[in-house]
Order: structure tokens, then C-alpha cells, then sequence
């Protein structure tokens, strides 16, 4: 009886790591990624001269002489390159100009901060109680040495923000919180703490980094991208009503200007929405764990009636672009920490989103990169043939090493360009939605809730990265992955059921595996090398899942097979990615079975083996002590 | 008015100093401040519902200062018994209506000035606790300081 109690205490919300990092990376990389893709178009449109820049290639080396076929191998190489260089220069000039204004905007945020808010640095002994408050909440939250803090001089509020770039981080605190340590030392403590918890949860350089590469974005690329389409879009239009326009003209017009014009734009403006909801989202959930983290630390009860007086007085209305949840809402995440151990569908949406936008911007970037550094390498091999064949006094064997060498270094940079775009995206798949499966796998298992409902309700979150990865190829500009006739579409579109139960697939292993792997961790520490090892093998299957499907959308789009050819080698790469996740399961359920007979899960207080391998939620057998400790906090 | 004088300006900061002693003596430490803080933004700032800044806590005004509201109670208060006493007394000299509005307000002042009568009294008290409930305190609150501020009139 003892040993089925549930443990006393709450979830703790830091029992893993949150899938907010990783979607904070999702939203920088994919910056960089609409960034390239719409600097292609600024291309064409500087430089129409520069559209195709492998119009004035000599045609491939075909049937020619030996003499001549590696001197033309080599030239044909090193103008592919070349032509690639040029096709990537402006693309990566605007990149490194994107990243320079982000690096710029990001330093400058503090002057920004202090301006807009009017600050004065505190100065030492101008009010010793303020200072030594602070000092011993920095002290407590664990800093080394107190923030610099920046004062406000209204006295009518008690609001903070925390920012800073480097090591030393700063706090703005309004006046007010003068008054406030003197009418309520809980109260103001409990704003600081918060204010602490955003440094101690490093918030702050996440935060300010993201928003000033997506305003370096807009600045660089999107902005002068729509300015220049709509000024030759307005100009070209006007130009023609003002000549007189013909019936062809006027059909031009209407059917193709205009719907390409829109057909920019309106990618352009969701895109730009859907990263402030996406920004947004993401702060306020933030924001949940820095109350967390406070309460943690003693404000639990102070920052409850806060929220509680707040939610009284004020009713705050939906507006997602909010960057703090209502007072509502903190409370009832206050109370039930297991909220932010759910499952929720913005997070597999956007990541659905922000993979779909990454690819079609990764894609050519990888694709170009592919045409730039391979035909150097064969035109370097083809030398190194051309010399060896002038020079028959040279052993072959002394050559043979380096162009084989040179060979699978092609080979290598091909298969690594190739693999880039889904070696960066399947981990941030995994840490993101996996990790949000693996915490409420833990919560379930606190909760007993267990059956079969759970997993088959994992189809939601599947359906929703699906239904996020359509929204995300039709949202970004030029959106190269779109199908283009009727056969691609009906392609893209069993590719895109066969992924949403494929991903189903993953997060049920995730769960499944997930469960057992954390829920049998028996130690006073979080299980981070578990956790870590999951979200290696959950990023493996995403990996294995996202590259063959997207692969197959853009081949098929771009070389246009059979219909009946392409669905079988799909056909066979289903099976091959079913027999892989089941192989998976399957292998990995015996592993845990094999480790957990050799390593039996004890008590971490008294060292007593347990008869059960899932202890969540159980106390021990003989001491009656929580079987996981660290999955839970009291306060 | 004598009350935007330097003299009536330190006979409002010494009537809202005591009824701050009295309601929050904690803000007594800052009283200058918060005082200053008031004269730069005498009819009170609106009630805030929290910045929504990046990072920020999200929560605006938590506790509201009594001081401002208590200045802003005295300002009020005076400048109605100047009114009135001017209205009673049109033929005499400033000094002899400043003395007059000093002595309402000090129960140990020599000489006896005409106290309100009851319906001036609620009608003052209402006006302080407007300009309390202006200054975003609770109508409790502002009850229970407009009454204490009329009370220091009606000792006379």
C-alpha cells in the first residue's frame, strides 16, 4: 500500500530539458533559410543578365578524343564551379550581411532597452536595503555576483525585463519596486525572481538573437524583395494603362502579373505572422517556466495570489501575438505543472512549418554547393588522370591513392551536402516534438494514465506536423517542394499520409521506448544521458523518415517519372521505413528487457531492488522513499 | 493660488506626509520621492496592465503607492476649503484667509476659524475620495483616508 502511494509534491516542469531550445533554433535557421531562398530572386531581379549562369558552359565532355577529354573535363569542371560561385555570391553576401545586422541589432539591445525605458544605473549606497535585497536574491538564484540593474523611474509601476549581452546579464526593474520591497518584500521578491529565473533559464541571448536575425531578415532580404516586385509589378502595370492597354496586355495582367504578384506577397505576409505567433508562442511558454523556476525558489504562494488579484481584475482577451500568458493561465500552470508536460499542437505544427520552409530553402543552398565543390574535385581528379597518362615514367600506383582519395571525397561531400538539410532538421524534429512525447510519457506514468487511448492520440500531434509541413511548402516564397501539375500533386499527396503515419509510428516508439527508458531512471538526478540517447534514436527515425519522403517529392517534381514507377520504388521505400521502425522497436524492447535484467532498477535511498521496472509514481518496497526523485518538487 | 506657492506647497506635503504616516508609515523611507514623483504627474497615471516586453514579468502595477494618492487627496482637499473660505470671507486680506486655512487643518492653532459646515464636510470628504479612487487605490481604502483627512477638519 505503502509502495503505491503517490509520491508527494508536484511534476517538475525542469525534471527534462524543455522543447523550447530547439525551437528557438528552428526559428533562427529557418531566418537563414528564407533569407537564401529569397535572395535568389534579388538575384534576377539586380541582375537580369545573371539569370541562368550555366548558360555559357561548353556542353559536357561527350565523345572526344583522349587527347582532349580530361583538358575539357577540367575546364568543364572549373567553369561549373565558377558559375556556381557566381550563382552563390549574392546569396551569401546577403547571408553574411543578414548575420552581420543581426549581430548589430542583437549587441545594440541593451542601448535600445535603457533608451526606450529611460534608465539610470543604480548607484551604489543610493538605496542600500534595494541592493542588498537583490544581492541575496541573485546569490539564491545562483549568479555570480548581482546583474547590473538599470532603474526606471516610474514609481507607479513594478514591472522587470531582463536582457544583456555576455556573460554579465542585466535587469531593468521599474521605480516602483522601491516601493514595493517596502510595502511587500514577498511581492517584490517574487517579481525578481522571475525576472532572475529568465537569466538562470538563459532566455535572454535565445530571445534577443532570434528577434534580431528575423528583423535582420526583413531588413536585408524581405522588404527590398517586396518593394522591388511591387515597384516593377506598379510601374510596369501603370506604364502599360497609361500607353493604352491591349486586350493581350490586360489579359497578362490579370491572369499572370497579378496572381504572381499575390502569389509572392501573401507567402511573404503569412510567413512573417506565422513567425511572430511562432515568437510569441514560444516566449510565453518561457514565461511559465521563469514563474516556475521563482516559485521554485520560495515565491510559489506570492506569485499564485499575484496572478490570482491579476486574473481578477483584469480579463485578458485572445491575442495570440501576447508575449506573456494571461494571469489566468500562469496560475493554472502554477498549480498544475503537469500543463507543460503535454503534448500541445502549435509545437508540431510549426515544427511541420519551419522544416517544410527550411527545406525549400536548405534544398537549393545544398544543391548549389553540390554543383560548386564536387567539379573542382573531378576537375582537380582529371589533372592528376591527364598528368599520369602524359607521364608514363611515373608508377601509376604513386597516382592511384590520390585519385581514389579524391574520388570518395567527392563522394563524401556529395552524401554530406545531400544529407545537410535533414542532418540539421531531424534532430530538431526530435527535441522539439519528441522530447514534448518523452515528458508526457513521464506525466502519464505520474498520472497512471496508461491503455492504449494515449498512443493512438499521438495521430493528433502527427496529423498537425503534417497539416504544418502543406502550410510551411505554400508559405515559402518560391516554394520549390510545391507540386506543379496534377500527377506531383497526387504524389505529394500519399507522401504526405504515408509521413503523418509514419511520424505517428516514431512518436509512439518515443513513447513506448520513452516511457520505459525514463520511467525506470531510479535516481536521485535527472536522467539527461537517457534522455539524450532517446532523442538520438528518435532523431535517427525522423531523419529516416523525413529524407527518402522529401527526396521522392522533389525527384518526382523535378524529373517527372512514370506515375506507376514512382509509386513503387514509394511502395518499396514504406516498407523499407515500416520493417526500420519496427525493426526498431523491436530491437530496442529487447535491449531495455536484456538491460534491466542485468541492471535491476533500486531505490535510490536505500539501494532496495524493485520488483517493478516502471517506478514512476511508486515509493519503495522496504523505506517507502519516492522511487524518482527527481521528477518531482515540493514547495 | 497660495496652494502653487512654496509655502502652500510645503503645507500640502506636510498634510500628506502625516496622513502617509498614518495609512503606509513603510513609504514614509521614500516619502520624498514618491511626493516629487506626484508633482510631476498630478492627476495620476492610468492603472497599468503590464508592458508585455520580451522578458519582462508581465504584470504591471502589483501594489499601488499611497502616497501620491494621499498627496493628490490633501491638494484637493485644500484647494476646496480655500474656495470656500474665500467665498465666506471676500473682504479680507491673503494672509488673514492663509492663516485661517492652516488653522482648519491644526488643531492646536490659536484662535478659533470657522469649521465647515456637515454638508460642505461630505462634500469634501467625497472629493478626496474621488481623487483617491483617481489614484487607482481601493474604494475601501479611499473611504478610510478621505474619512481620516475630513476628520482632521471636523477636529476643529
Amino acid at each position: 500500500v505503502e509502495a503505491n502511494r503517490p509520491p508527494e509534491g508536484k511534476l517538475n516542469p525542469f525534471a527534462l530539458p524543455t522543447e523550447t531550445d530547439a525551437r528557438f533554433l528552428l526559428l533562427m535557421i529557418s531566418a537563414l533559410a528564407v533569407a537564401f531562398l529569397l535572395s535568389d530572386p534579388l538575384r534576377y531581379i539586380l541582375d537580369p543578365n545573371a539569370i541562368n549562369p550555366y548558360a555559357a558552359l561548353p556542353p559536357a565532355p561527350g565523345d572526344i578524343p583522349v587527347d582532349e577529354f580530361f583538358q575539357a573535363q577540367v575546364k568543364y569542371g572549373m567553369q561549373l564551379m565558377l558559375a556556381s560561385i557566381s550563382a552563390l555570391i549574392l546569396p551569401l553576401f546577403l547571408i553574411g550581411m543578414t548575420f552581420l545586422l543581426a549581430a548589430v541589432l542583437y549587441w545594440d539591445h541593451p542601448r535600445r532597452i535603457r533608451r526606450r525605458k529611460v534608465t539610470v544605473p543604480l548607484s551604489s549606497q543610493s538605496d542600500p536595503r534595494f541592493e542588498q535585497e537583490l544581492a541575496a536574491l541573485s546569490t539564491q538564484a545562483g549568479l555570480q555576483g548581482l546583474p547590473n540593474i538599470e532603474l526606471g523611474k516610474n514609481l507607479a509601476v513594478q514591472d522587470g525585463q531582463a536582457f544583456g549581452v555576455g556573460r554579465k546579464k542585466s535587469l531593468y526593474l521599474d521605480g516602483g519596486l522601491r516601493i514595493l520591497l517596502r510595502k511587500s518584500v514577498e511581492n517584490f521578491r517574487a517579481i525578481v525572481r522571475h525576472e532572475l529565473a529568465h537569466i538562470v533559464n538563459r532566455d535572454i541571448d535565445k530571445t534577443y538573437f532570434a528577434q534580431s536575425l528575423w528583423t535582420a531578415v526583413l531588413i536585408v532580404t524581405i522588404l527590398p524583395l517586396v518593394v522591388l516586385v511591387m515597384y516593377f509589378f506598379v510601374s510596369s502595370t501603370y506604364l502599360k494603362i497609361v500607353d493604352g492597354l491591349t486586350s493581350a496586355e490586360l489579359q497578362e495582367i490579370l491572369f499572370i502579373k497579378f496572381p504572381s504578384f499575390i502569389g509572392f506577397v501573401l507567402p511573404s505576409i503569412g510567413l512573417i505572422i506565422l513567425i511572430l505567433l511562432t515568437r510569441a508562442g514560444l516566449l510565453r511558454t518561457r514565461e511559465f517556466y521563469a514563474d516556475w523556476r521563482a516559485a521554485l525558489w520560495g515565491s510559489a504562494s506570492t506569485l499564485a495570489s499575484i496572478f490570482e488579484l491579476q486574473s481578477r481584475r483584469r480579463k485578458t482577451g485572445l491575442n495570440p501575438l501576447r508575449l506573456h500568458p494571461s494571469p489566468a493561465e500562469r496560475l493554472n500552470t502554477l498549480k498544475k505543472p503537469d500543463l507543460l508536460f503535454g503534448v500541445s499542437a502549435d509545437v508540431p505544427f510549426v515544427v511541420g512549418v519551419f522544416t517544410s520552409s527550411i527545406l525549400n530553402g536548405l534544398i537549393p543552398i545544398f544543391l548549389t554547393m553540390m554543383i560548386t565543390v564536387p567539379p573542382g574535385i573531378i576537375a582537380l581528379n582529371s589533372s592528376l588522370v591527364d598528368y599520369a597518362r602524359l607521364h608514363p615514367e611515373v608508377p601509376l600506383t604513386f597516382f592511384r591513392p590520390f585519385i581514389y582519395g579524391l574520388l570518395a571525397v567527392t563522394n563524401l561531400v556529395n552524401l554530406i551536402l545531400a544529407l545537410m538539410p535533414f542532418l540539421i532538421l531531424a534532430p530538431l524534429a526530435a527535441s522539439t516534438i519528441g522530447l514534448q512525447v518523452q515528458r508526457q510519457a513521464l506525466a502519464d506514468l505520474a498520472g497512471r494514465n496508461g491503455g492504449i487511448r494515449p498512443y493512438l492520440s499521438l495521430v493528433v500531434p502527427a496529423l498537425w506536423m503534417g497539416l504544418g509541413m502543406v502550410v510551411g511548402v505554400f508559405l515559402s516564397p518560391l516554394a520549390i517542394l510545391a507540386p506543379d501539375s496534377l500527377a506531383s500533386s497526387i504524389f505529394a499527396m500519399i507522401c504526405l499520409v504515408l509521413f503523418i503515419l509514419l511520424i505517428w509510428l516514431v512518436l509512439v516508439y518515443t513513447r513506448f521506448i520513452g516511457g520505459r527508458l525514463l520511467g525506470s531512471h531510479a535516481k536521485l538526478t535527472r536522467p539527461d544521458g537517457k534522455n539524450r540517447l532517446l532523442s538520438v534514436l528518435i532523431a535517427i527515425l525522423f531523419f529516416s523518415i523525413e529524407m527518402p519522403l522529401v527526396a521522392a517529392v522533389f525527384l518526382d517534381k523535378t524529373a517527372a517519372p512514370d506515375m506507376l514507377q514512382a509509386l513503387l520504388v514509394l511502395a518499396a521505400l514504406a516498407l523499407g521505413m515500416f520493417l526500420l521502425i519496427g525493426g526498431t522497436f523491436a530491437f530496442h524492447w529487447i535491449v531495455f528487457h536484456v538491460y534491466r535484467l542485468i541492471r535491476p532498477v533500486k531505490c535510490p535511498s536505500c539501494g532496495q531492488i524493485s520488483s517493478e521496472s516502471a517506478v514512476v509514481s511508486r515509493n519503495c518496497q522496504r523505506c517507502g522513499k519516492n522511487m524518482v526523485p527527481w521528477l518531482y518538487v515540493t514547495h | 493660488m497660495w496652494i502653487q506657492t512654496p509655502e502652500g506647497d510645503e503645507f500640502v506635503r506636510e498634510l500628506s506626509k502625516q496622513l502617509v504616516d498614518q495609512f503606509a508609515p513603510e513609504e514614509l523611507e521614500i516619502f520624498d520621492e514618491l511626493y516629487s514623483d506626484y508633482k510631476k504627474h498630478p492627476t495620476g497615471l492610468a492603472p497599468e496592465q503590464g508592458a508585455d516586453d520580451a522578458l519582462g514579468s508581465g504584470l504591471g502595477e502589483i501594489m499601488v503607492a499611497i502616497t501620491p494618492a494621499a498627496s493628490a487627496m490633501v491638494t484637493a482637499v485644500i484647494s476646496f476649503v480655500v474656495s470656500e473660505v474665500l467665498k465666506a470671507t471676500q473682504d479680507e486680506g491673503s494672509e488673514k484667509i492663509k492663516s485661517k486655512v492652516k488653522s482648519l487643518f491644526n488643531p492646536k492653532a490659536p484662535g478659533k476659524a470657522a469649521a465647515l459646515s456637515p454638508e460642505q464636510m461630505e462634500k469634501v470628504q467625497k472629493l478626496a475620495a474621488k481623487r483617491a479612487l483617481d489614484f487607482g487605490l481601493s474604494a475601501q481604502q479611499a473611504k478610510q483616508m478621505s474619512l481620516a483627512l475630513v476628520g482632521s477638519l471636523s477636529m476643529q
